[in-house]
């Protein structure tokens, strides 16, 4: 067996590949540290299981260290703007729900959404459709939810004074 | 006892309707990720009040089976389990949907459901007594033994480097003892926050986890979600029974497994179809190509899956003991009716328990038009929908969703934080299935553990408490083979191929 | 986003509107739409049963739905701890269980006081009680007291979760039995339930209502009530056998703080109306539970003396010093 075969490839680039081992075992460890505050009932099960993810971490990087590693070339890649404009505008959706209500929040961010999800140029005719399927979809969900299945979704605080 | 008397009985115009109706918004409750088969027959039983018990039996029997069933489309078309049980459907589904076999993945997962529906229901109407005696042998230490075994499967779900797959199920553990305890009662990794108080509800983590990292690829490039291929190709029927005819042993394993997993009130749907996959690929010649788009995968866990359902009733009908969360809403309403479980279900209320019976046999009939009909809608629709807005619509169901579990906006924030996590830590090799498989196994192995700790200290020999019993020992033995059968397996190939063409190297991407 | 801009105004417009007229109504028109009933535990428990119960009879007396709702979690926590969120119109009213509103904040922070909970009415509980298998060596409750005895610890009793009602009553138990038993928590009372059925312990810190449920396979050595439940006539009470015991889980509703007056009496009203329905008591008695009233006008009083039985008992387990 040649060496080049014996090398690990990274799923993403080499140096990520050493650095997640190594917040494993920091959470591991802030694990194990956190339980010596419990009882010994409740201790017991996380303390072992931080105990075998920081072993599995440490071998892993020794793993890593011993048959060396190089990087993965092939990685998919794509828009990182639009992936984290699609996490805040989720995010904040979540956190202006209870304020605005579930109605209000939830066409906002549909078109927010949609905005991102779009990757060729608007016509105006093609933005009307949207707008007017976002609109039919939301209420259908909210149809669904709130009068069919009882799950009182919120009507949002800053109009209820 | 006419058994076939009751079983026309439950096939009245009124009743067939019912069923018909019950299961098809079953599957379509079951479908949108988030709404579960819980929560489907918990809206129900208000409702349900209102007709004769009959009637009330066979619709929530109707909507419960096309929940479970329903929660293949999520998992196969934007690989998210609609339900729990569905998490094993997302391994080959999804990827079978992304190449453009999404059509085919559907109408296996239709067949396989009908199949594992019946097999359950038969064993509900036949050993049903006889198998409620084994729920009961299966105490604390035999619950932490099963768990076991069950991470034992991690090495079968992390491709590429299990020590990976160990961290990633260490994480996963280590999630499900956020929270109040339910043994010691102490109050774990919240970090003072009220959020994590209540835990991380596994459905939430599920979407987080499967659902949003889908989503964050989505969004980045202009290519469509799913492969699909010019010519139509209608449902694939005829494709999908030669699948099913090939895997008939596969099918009818699996579907006995799922009906021995459910009838342990303390495991469940997600267990049972996590179980039938591993020993599907463990049977396989083709083992590589699990996880990668195999049919045989898809099968495996929808026959399991929907072999829950009547496997669940039997410690619930016989026991008074629910087997599945949804059993118990459905043990709720049969109470508030008047009903009382046990030995008389079988003499005194027989006709009320045959129809039930009858009417889920009914039920999982019904799934084979239904499911194929509104699987090939719900196909369709995926495929034709733009991404501007699939996305939205996506997003939408993972939020509403969440929120609906518990009606909690904090579960929601738990789900999007989880699902930049799980995309992170898949870019960087470690898949979701270790994660979900620790988290869901979490509980059921700590409180196995500590319970079974407890008694071994009142009992005096902690050994025999945890190695005493026959289970314990079977279990023991099961998980061994589990670890070390792919190296057996492994060893004995080598030895009849001996090619050097395999390379040593991992590709962990 | 014009357009959804002006269709967000207009649906805000609408809602402020609808809360506006809510608001307005008088009680005693309440209530004039579906009230939601929060159970802060999952389906299929004690709770959810009661309340599936009640639920038929609040219709007949309302004409309005009381449609029941889950948000389970942290053994009751997370739903409490989101009640003072919840519009306080008497539209949203939640499930309150004793021991729990007063021992689950006790010594730590849980999210919620028990201060927070505006109870307006209790309406039963379910006695704890002793249960064996039916194949049982335990004849009485001397039996196990005396093998208690004999080995310390050797008798394991299961129950559902720590610092729970099963869990004060081994205590309180132990203490005035002066025996020391193991106590085993499970996740709620089906799973420890099934573990009594199977043989992994020898006795379960239960209810009433469990004993009603599997009638044909445990029976119970002695109950925490007052008086023999009417279903088991012969069963003796603890008292009955020389021990202080009187408890178990209570259940009552709950409103978020500065729900109007008026309202909560209406609500105590009404579900003081459902418990005197017959046909409820006769439900309600054949699946083991005991109904009591505890209207919106006792409640201070009933609290204040749970607490001081509770405190007690916490001190006892260590949870407070």
């Amino acid at each position: 067996m040649t060496d080049a075969t014996r090398k690990v490839q990274a799923a993403c680039s080499a140096r990520a590949e050493f650095l997640l081992p190594l917040l494993f075992i920091a959470m591991s460890a802030l694990c194990i540290w956190q339980g010596r505050d419990m009882s010994q009932l409740g201790a017991v099960f996380p303390t072992t299981i931080a105990a075998v993810t920081l072993a599995a971490g440490v071998l892993r990087l020794g793993q890593l260290a011993l048959r060396g590693v190089f990087s993965n070339a092939a990685r998919q890649r794509g828009s990182t703007p639009r992936r984290v404009l699609l996490v805040l505008a989720m995010t904040a959706w979540a956190l202006v729900m209870p304020w605005a209500g579930f109605l209000l929040a939830g066409l906002a961010s549909f078109v927010t959404l949609m905005l991102i999800a779009q990757h060729e140029p608007w016509t105006p005719r093609r933005l009307l459709g949207h707008l007017i399927t976002g609109a039919v979809l939301v209420a259908f969900f909210y149809g669904l939810f709130a009068v069919l299945l009882n799950v009182p979704l919120p009507v949002g605080k800053w109009w209820m004074g | 006892m006419d058994m076939l008397s009751y079983a026309l009985g439950a096939l009245s115009p009124v009743n067939l309707g019912l069923a018909l109706l019950g299961v098809a918004s079953g599957i379509i409750i079951g479908a949108l990720p988030g709404l579960s088969a819980t929560m489907a027959v918990a809206v129900l039983v208000p409702v349900t009040f209102g007709m004769a018990p009959e009637s009330a039996l066979i619709m929530l029997g109707a909507i419960y089976t096309g929940a479970i069933y329903g929660g293949s489309y999520a998992a196969i078309l934007v690989n998210t389990p609609g339900t729990p049980s569905a998490i094993a459907t997302t391994f080959d589904g999804y990827p079978m949907a992304k190449r453009g076999d999404g059509d085919l993945a559907v109408t296996l997962s239709t067949l396989a459901s009908v199949v594992g529906g019946l097999v359950g229901v038969l064993a509900l109407l036949t050993l049903a007594p006889l198998l409620a005696q084994v729920a009961l042998s299966f105490g604390p230490v035999e619950y932490f033994w099963l768990a076991i075994f069950g991470l034992t499967l991690i090495s079968a779900l992390s491709e590429g480097s299990t020590l990976k797959g160990f961290m990633g199920a260490g994480f996963g553990l280590l999630l499900s003892t956020v929270g109040v305890a339910v043994v010691g009662g102490d109050i774990r990794y919240t970090f003072g926050s009220q959020v994590l108080l209540g835990g991380i509800e596994t459905v939430s983590a599920l979407i987080g986890l499967y659902c949003i990292p889908v989503l964050i690829d989505l969004v980045a490039t202009p290519e469509a979600h799913l492969k699909v291929d010019e010519e139509q190709r209608g449902i694939r029927l005829r494709e999908g029974l030669a699948h099913a005819w090939l895997g008939k042993l596969n099918l009818l394993r699996s579907a006995t497994i799922g009906t021995g997993v459910a009838i342990l009130p303390g495991a469940g749907g997600s267990i049972a179809s996590l179980v039938s996959y591993s020993e599907a690929r463990r049977a396989s010649r083709d083992s590589a190509s699990f996880g990668k788009g195999n049919p045989q995968g898809v099968l495996a866990t929808e026959a399991a899956n929907n072999a829950t359902v009547g496997g669940g009733f039997i410690p619930t009908l016989v026991l008074g003991i629910p087997g599945t969360p949804p059993d118990a809403v459905i043990l709720g309403a049969l109470l508030v009716q008047g009903f009382r479980t046990g030995p008389e279900l079988f003499t005194t209320n027989a006709n009320i328990t045959y129809t039930f019976v009858a009417g889920l046999f009914l039920a999982t009939i019904l799934l084979l038009p239904l499911g194929l009909l509104i699987g090939r809608y719900a196909f369709k629709s995926i495929i034709t929908i733009p991404k501007a807005l699939l996305v939205p619509t996506i997003a939408f169901m993972t939020v509403i969703g969440t929120y609906a579990i518990r009606n909690s906006i904090s579960d929601v924030i738990i789900m999007l934080t989880l699902g930049v996590v799980g995309w992170l830590l898949n870019r960087y090799g470690f898949r979701p299935s270790p994660i979900v498989l620790g988290l869901i196994l979490g509980p059921i192995a700590e409180q196995g553990f500590v319970q079974g700790f407890l008694m071994g200290r009142a009992s005096g020999s902690y050994a025999t408490t945890f190695f005493g019993g026959p289970i314990s020992l079977t279990i023991i033995a099961l998980s061994l083979l589990s670890v070390f059968y792919p190296l057996i397996k492994a060893r004995r190939a080598r030895r009849r191929g001996h090619d050097g063409g395999d390379s040593h190297q991992e590709t962990s991407s | 986003m014009r357009i959804s801009r002006s269709i967000a105004l207009a649906t805000g417009f609408g809602i402020t509107i609808a809360a506006g007229v809510t608001t307005l109504a008088a009680a005693d028109d309440f209530p004039s739409k579906d009230v939601q009933y929060v159970i802060p535990f999952g389906p299929g428990g004690e709770s959810d049963i009661s309340a599936r119960l009640q639920q038929k009879y609040f219709e007949e007396i309302t004409g309005e739905q009381l449609v029941v709702q889950y948000m389970p979690g942290g053994g009751g926590a997370v739903g409490w701890s989101q009640l003072s969120d919840m519009s306080a119109d008497g539209y949203t009213i939640m499930g309150s269980n004793l021991p729990h509103i007063i021992l689950k904040p006790m010594g730590k922070d849980v999210g919620f006081q028990t201060a927070d909970l505006n109870n307006f009415f209790y309406f039963h509980y379910s006695p704890d009680a002793i249960l064996v298998r039916n194949d049982s060596p335990f004849e009485t409750l001397d039996d196990l007291i005396q093998a208690a005895e004999e080995a310390p610890g050797a008798v394991t009793l299961s129950g559902s979760g720590t610092y729970s009602a099963n869990d004060v009553a081994n205590t309180r138990f132990q203490q005035l039995a002066d025996v020391t038993t193991t106590y085993i928590p499970f996740k709620g009372t089906g799973a420890a339930v099934t573990a009594l059925l199977g043989g992994q312990v020898q006795a379960e810190w239960g209810y009433t209502t469990v004993a009603a449920n599997h009638q044909d396979k445990v029976r119970m050595l002695a109950v925490a009530a007052e008086e023999r439940h009417p279903l088991f006539p012969d069963v003796p009470t603890f008292q009955e056998l020389g021990y202080d015991m009187v408890g178990g889980a209570y259940r009552g509703m709950a409103v978020p703080e500065g729900t109007p007056e008026e309202i909560q009496q209406r609500l105590s009203d009404i579900f003081q109306q459902i418990n005197e329905n017959p046909e409820f008591q006769q439900k309600m008695q054949d699946l083991g539970f005991v109904l009591m009233d505890v209207p919106l006008g006792e409640m201070d009083d009933f609290m204040a003396e749970q607490h001081r039985v509770y405190e007690a008992t916490a001190r006892e387990l260590g949870l407070i010093d």
